[in-house]
């Protein structure tokens, strides 16, 4: 039997669903949030005992459970695809607050052309210069359209920064090539530690365009918009992979989650599994889940947002048979379409001998970048390859287990091993690339043929490989970063050409960025929800997150899915006063 | 602002005053001060030699002289034995990561056509290591004559070599989709985290692998908030003298 109907139903309590509670249950709706993980809120206080770099980092325990579910990755579409047994490549959260309690807290936006990458492409390069089957699309939303939304992102947020650009005004000392905004961060950037100062000189010197990374981490306490006061980072150096025991960092739970649940009008429910939306084709009914005992429930609203991760989300629609499933054999559908993630590599180490710096204080969003190389701000020409991506020397938290770092050369173990890392660890630089993901016609989201998970529901099927375009990329990329290390001029260098396995690796961390599979867009047959998020074939569904990106850009995610966020939520509250499709 | 001793210093005078109490309340005016003392030194010989979970003796022993290959006790400092980490990967093995808690171990088993797909055999860590460690021992000692515990250092290096080259052929359990590299790579990662994780998991003690590195530990034991040096260039004075995360002594 359906549980009591209500307003809206959210599957995901973390930025996306928090935010989207916050708006809704301020003016009024009932909501109800679906939460997988654990309800109980971790607090600041109870976080003061996770500087265990080995029960969260390395054990991994903000995160999701792969005995329970994970995802199966397959290189093209002839091969069989295996499970990941274990977390690797991502670490999607899990709980309330999901990644949003234990990312770094890099909070950037999209440049205008990321959200018109395929036009953009077209018109400079000419159609010739993208490879067949890469499939780049255009959002069916502008920067410009979007920059309200994310002001409102990061004013909540307090994200600390310097602008480039305000209003087409560009000012040295910020990204000179970012779109333009609207007003000025509303927290004073981050100062330079020495490894960031040295960074700043040497791109200066070159002749590009340092600037502060933007940070949710923050430098002075904030009180935001919605009357909620933040201390100051005390700059631990454990950051990502854990939660704040001082709430600096910008945190679902530590903002919009508990002023919903103070309106009376939010209620949240732990451990229960959302997998599928009833339906008609035209409307969705209910969501299906399963409680903390396993028994099926149904929870029916007038309103239903998918706020999951990526995965999660398509999985639902996919389960839920909403939406066309994306074939790639024939390039129609759209539920799966466009999965992308983010290139990394590229990077150059360089170290100093008889030096020392405080590598284990830092925060995760704690950098200098330069945004030279990133999307299309140099000239492609003659280059073989589009795209790009953004530049960092970042001091993060140089936590022993996964911070050891010996010169190139040094053996492998042993008694030469043991004193190059007592000599180095705290004596690196390290300059870092992070580039794009564009999307292929062959890489997408559908249901695993073979594993399910704990419930019985199939998993997630991955299809992805590194193409060409991005091994020419990361090898441009790591000519740059070379470059860049080469003025900075520390006594043993580490760099070159950059490359890439010979296949994606599921089994290594690289990055919690992917993205796509319910993207979003201007054209129904191509996208899965218009410029408000609503599905094109059940306006009364929103699905919301990086799951919507039509490609990834330069940049982490969170800053642009904290916008659709309130983009979302704004579309939400006027289909639940109109209905009918808001485009 | 929140400098205490050691977890090991405090535990033991803790262990002291408790029996005192037990002592005291039921009036046993026999006991001796050399009684307690040796109820004290128990204690502490527990805690530096505490009994095995999962590991057996000859696999402990095994683990132990693989580990001291890879981070040696030698003349510049101490290693793998004098840090535990023989029980810390005793204390891993036994609990939910070696068990395989998290992972994903549902067939089928599809053959591996192409790098990238990690960990593919039904089997946990614990698994991986009984079922490894015997077959590698097989593989020393028809290479280089002995037991790796009784070869001299120089020939352990080349045997762990073997391994980590994948010079060493060794079928898992019949199985060639966990290889000889695949086990160097999860080994040297657990000699690490029993060298550089909290001691409360049984490694690093006396702190000795952040010592020999400079990591401070906990940031929060001393109150020492980092804002006041992260964008200077003054040294943290305390790099060498690490602390512990703060033991927890129960509720009331």
């Amino acid at each position: 039997m359906a549980l009591k109907k209500v307003d809206a139903v959210i599957v995901g309590v973390g930025w996306v669903g928090g935010i989207i509670a916050h708006e809704l249950t301020k003016q009024g709706l009932s909501v109800v949030g679906l939460e997988r993980g654990r309800t109980a809120k971790r607090s600041t206080v109870s976080f003061q005992d996770d500087h265990d770099e080995l029960r969260y980092a390395i054990r991994n325990e903000l995160f999701q459970n792969t005995a329970n579910e994970t995802w199966s990755l397959r290189h093209n579409l002839g091969e069989t695809a295996l499970p990941m047994r274990q977390l690797g490549s991502f670490l999607p959260g899990t709980g309330l607050g999901g990644a949003g309690v234990h990312w770094n807290g890099q909070t950037w936006r999209f440049h205008p052309r990321d959200f018109t990458a395929y036009t953009s492409t077209v018109e400079r390069y000419g159609k010739a210069a993208m490879p067949a089957d890469m499939s780049l699309q255009d959002w069916g939303i502008t920067y410009d359209e979007l920059e309200p939304y994310y002001d409102r992102f990061e004013y909540m947020a307090g994200i600390a920064g310097k602008a480039g650009n305000i209003n087409g005004r560009l000012i040295p000392g910020g990204n000179v090539f970012e779109g333009p905004r609207s007003r000025e961060f509303p927290v004073q950037a981050q100062g330079a530690t020495e490894l960031s100062a040295m960074f700043q000189k040497a791109t200066s010197d070159l002749g590009y365009h340092p600037f502060p990374g933007p940070s949710a981490n923050l430098p002075v306490p904030y009180k935001n918009p919605d009357g909620v006061t933040r201390g100051q980072c005390t700059y631990c150096g454990f950051c990502e992979r854990f939660g704040c025991e001082v709430g600096a960092k910008a945190d679902p739970t530590v903002t919009v989650i508990p002023l919903a649940l103070k309106t009376g009008k939010f209620e949240i429910r732990g451990y229960s599994h959302a997998y599928a939306i009833k339906n008609d084709g035209k409307t969705g009914q209910s969501v299906l889940y399963f409680d903390g005992s396993g028994r099926v429930q149904e929870q029916p609203a007038d309103i239903i947002i998918l706020a999951a991760y990526v995965f999660n989300n398509v999985r639902t629609l996919l389960l839920s048979k909403l939406g066309t499933p994306y074939d790639p054999n024939k390039g129609t559908g759209s539920v799966g379409r466009n999965y992308c993630y983010q290139t990394g590599g590229g990077g150059a180490s360089g170290w100093f001998t008889g030096k020392r710096f405080k590598r284990y204080m830092g925060s995760g969003a704690l950098s200098m970048a330069i945004d030279d190389f990133n999307a299309d701000n140099f000239d492609h020409s003659g280059l073989g390859f589009i795209g790009g991506g953004s530049i960092t020397s970042g001091q993060t938290g140089a936590r022993p287990i996964q911070s050891l770092t010996v010169p190139p050369g040094t053996a492998p173990f042993g008694r030469e091993w043991k004193a190059a890392i007592q000599k180095y660890y705290a004596s690196v630089i390290s300059v870092g690339f992070q580039g794009e993901s564009p999307a292929y016609k062959m890489h997408h989201l559908d249901l695993d043929p073979n594993y399910r998970d704990s419930f019985g529901n199939p998993l997630v099927r991955i299809t992805f490989d590194w193409q060409p375009n991005e091994r020419k990329m990361i090898a441009f990329a790591g000519t740059k970063t070379l470059e860049i290390m080469k003025a900075i001029n520390p006594d043993i260098i580490s760099g070159g050409p950059g490359s890439l396995p010979a296949h994606y690796d599921s089994a290594v961390y690289q990055s919690t960025h992917n993205t796509g599979g319910a993207i979003m867009g201007a054209d129904p047959d191509t996208s899965v929800v218009n410029s408000y998020l609503q599905m094109w074939d059940a306006p009364n569904v929103f699905v919301v997150g990086a799951c919507n990106f039509p490609q990834n850009a330069g940049f982490n995610p969170t800053g642009t899915v904290g916008a659709l966020a309130y983009r979302a939520a704004e579309g939400i509250l006027k289909f639940h006063k109109t209905g009918g499709s808001l485009v | 602002m929140d400098e205490q001793p050691e977890a090991g210093h405090s535990m033991t005078s803790r262990f002291s005053r408790k029996r005192l109490l037990q002592v005291g309340a039921a009036g046993a005016a026999t006991a001796t001060a050399g009684g307690l003392l040796s109820d004290s030194a128990n204690a502490a010989e527990a805690a530096a030699t505490p009994p095995l979970r999962f590991l057996t003796k000859w696999e402990f022993d095994y683990v132990t002289a693989m580990a001291e290959t890879i981070w040696p006790t030698d003349d510049l400092g101490p290693g793998a034995r004098v840090a535990g980490v023989g029980y810390y990967i005793d204390g891993q093995l036994s609990g939910g990561w070696g068990q395989g808690h998290r992972f994903y171990l549902n067939g089928p088993f599809f053959p591996v056509a192409d790098s990238g797909h990690g960990w593919q055999v039904p089997m946990a860590p614990g698994d991986v290591y009984r079922a490894f460690l015997p077959a590698y021992d097989q593989y020393v000692r028809q290479t280089y004559s002995h037991s790796y515990v009784e070869l001299d250092a120089v020939t352990q290096t080349q045997a762990l070599n073997d391994l980590r080259t994948g010079k060493a052929v060794i079928p898992l359990a019949g199985s060639t989709a966990f290889t000889s590299v695949d086990f160097f790579n999860m080994f040297r990662q657990n000699v690490l985290e029993g060298m550089l994780a909290d001691p409360a998991y049984g490694g690093n003690r006396g702190m000795v692998g952040w010592k020999w590195i400079g990591f401070p530990g906990d940031p929060m034991r001393r109150g020492d908030v980092y804002y006041k040096y992260v964008f200077t260039d003054k040294p943290y004075p305390y790099e060498h003298k690490p602390l512990p995360m703060k033991p927890y002594k129960g509720g009331k």
